[in-house]
């Protein structure tokens, strides 16, 4: 396939919505302009790309500190109370036998942000690079990526329940905390700068050859 | 797979004859489909386009499901636990509303927009889509929604909280005794309604008829 030259869309002048699938004729020298089926913003590529990822990408690795550091909720127990974060959250899951949940929660609230932030930071480097390297892995990267986005707001929603439902007063109440807070940001921050990253950039420099 | 174009063919075809992928960017010529059959992109294997088997009705009706579903899912109490003689259950809403209570704001308005306002929204639209598309008829609000159907999709984690569900039962067990709630059966059955709505419906084929393509 590689001695085929194969045309982009863009190469074409035509620009992809990314919303109706529908391809659109942009009047020469135009980036951006209206989908004339669904009238979304549709646009060679996405304006700035790799700027707004990158800004995204570096807002939700700081956002992660205090994300794990305040603690998600404090269990109070017969009158002592005891704050968890998510990381200690963890550890006490496996300190009541329940190795099985805490591996649930610690892939979906520690692995697969990190590993969401990550991947990005590979793809927008090798982007920014014009690497050549394995378009079709990066692309089934990228894919993931986006796929995992919602999975990381778990925590939060364990909290929400864990803080209605544990409620019998002095016996055992649950409060939620404002690490609850931070992480659901940077899990939006994470999405959104998914989101920001146009796939078609890896694929750029394949149609030029 | 969808169909490469050769050098001199991109001039002979019409706009509506071609198709590009979302992923990689490639120009394909865009084949008429059967009904179950699968376009996918030859360059990075994306689906680009799929006919599915009696759309309308199907996802009409999967989507009503959920609607009947969603009541009972936010009001009725998902889990409880007992301890001493006492018990205390919690719907979707009391969740809301003791996070609320907890002065995290930020967090109670993200899981009402993603566990309530955006599934209750999109469940909504398909089912005055489906209705559009039976009618056949044309309509510059349907494909509006539509767009919003699309772009929300993301931002609707009802498979998510129902993971956490399950991770909140199994904490609540350390704990004390757990008790199930009408409404955890009825959460699990919106949350397969919505996941069939995204299986039964035809995504180009509604694109085309509210845009009157086809």
């Amino acid at each position: 396939m590689a001695s085929v030259k194969l045309p982009s869309a863009r190469s074409q002048g035509l620009a992809h919505c990314h919303t109706c699938h529908m391809l659109n004729q942009l009047p020469e020298g135009d980036h951006h302009g209206q989908c004339t089926r669904c009238f979304a913003q549709v646009h060679f590529r996405s304006h700035n790309s790799i700027e707004r990822s990158w800004a995204l990408v570096i807002a939700s690795l700081i956002v992660f500190i205090p994300a794990n550091m305040l603690p998600i909720m404090t269990v109070n127990y017969l009158g002592s109370g005891t704050a968890d974060t998510i990381l200690s959250g963890i550890v006490t899951l496996i300190n009541l036998d329940m190795a099985p949940v805490a591996l649930i929660v610690f892939i979906a609230s520690f692995l697969v942000p990190l590993s969401k932030i990550l991947g990005l930071i590979i793809l927008l480097i090798t982007v920014n690079r014009h690497s050549r390297v394995e378009p079709v892995q990066r692309t089934v990267l990228y894919r993931i990526v986006e796929f995992l986005g919602k999975w990381s707001m778990l925590d939060v929603f364990v909290v929400a329940i864990m803080g209605a439902v544990v409620n019998l007063g002095y016996i055992t109440s649950i409060e939620p905390g404002r690490g609850a807070a931070a992480f659901a940001i940077m899990v939006i921050l994470t999405m959104f700068a998914a989101h920001a990253f146009d796939p078609r950039l890896i694929w750029d420099l394949k149609d030029n050859e | 797979m969808g169909k490469l174009l050769g050098p001199e063919t991109r001039e002979q075809l019409e706009l509506q004859q071609l198709i590009a992928c979302s992923d990689c960017d490639l120009l394909l010529e865009r084949k008429d489909l059967a009904e179950g059959e699968r376009a996918s992109c030859p360059r990075c294997n994306n689906t680009l386009d799929e006919r599915k088997k009696d759309t309308s009705n199907r996802t009409l009706a999967v989507a009503f499901a959920g609607l009947i579903s969603f009541i009972p899912a936010t009001t009725q109490p998902l889990l409880g636990l007992q301890a001493v003689g006492l018990t205390n259950q919690a719907s979707l809403i009391e969740c809301i509303v003791s996070i609320y209570n907890s002065q995290l704001y930020l967090v109670s308005v993200l899981v009402t927009l993603f566990c309530i306002v955006i599934p209750l929204a999109r469940l909504l639209i398909v089912c005055y889509l489906m209705i559009l598309v039976k009618r056949n008829k044309q309509s510059l609000l349907g494909l509006r929604l539509y767009r919003y159907f699309h772009e929300w999709e993301e931002w609707g984690m009802l498979e998510v909280f129902m993971l956490g569900m399950v991770v909140a039962l199994y904490k609540i067990l350390g704990l004390a005794s757990a008790i199930y709630g009408v409404g955890l059966i009825s959460f699990a059955s919106l949350l397969i309604s919505a996941t069939l709505v995204t299986q039964f419906l035809d995504e180009q084929y509604v694109w085309e008829k509210l845009s009157g393509q086809r």
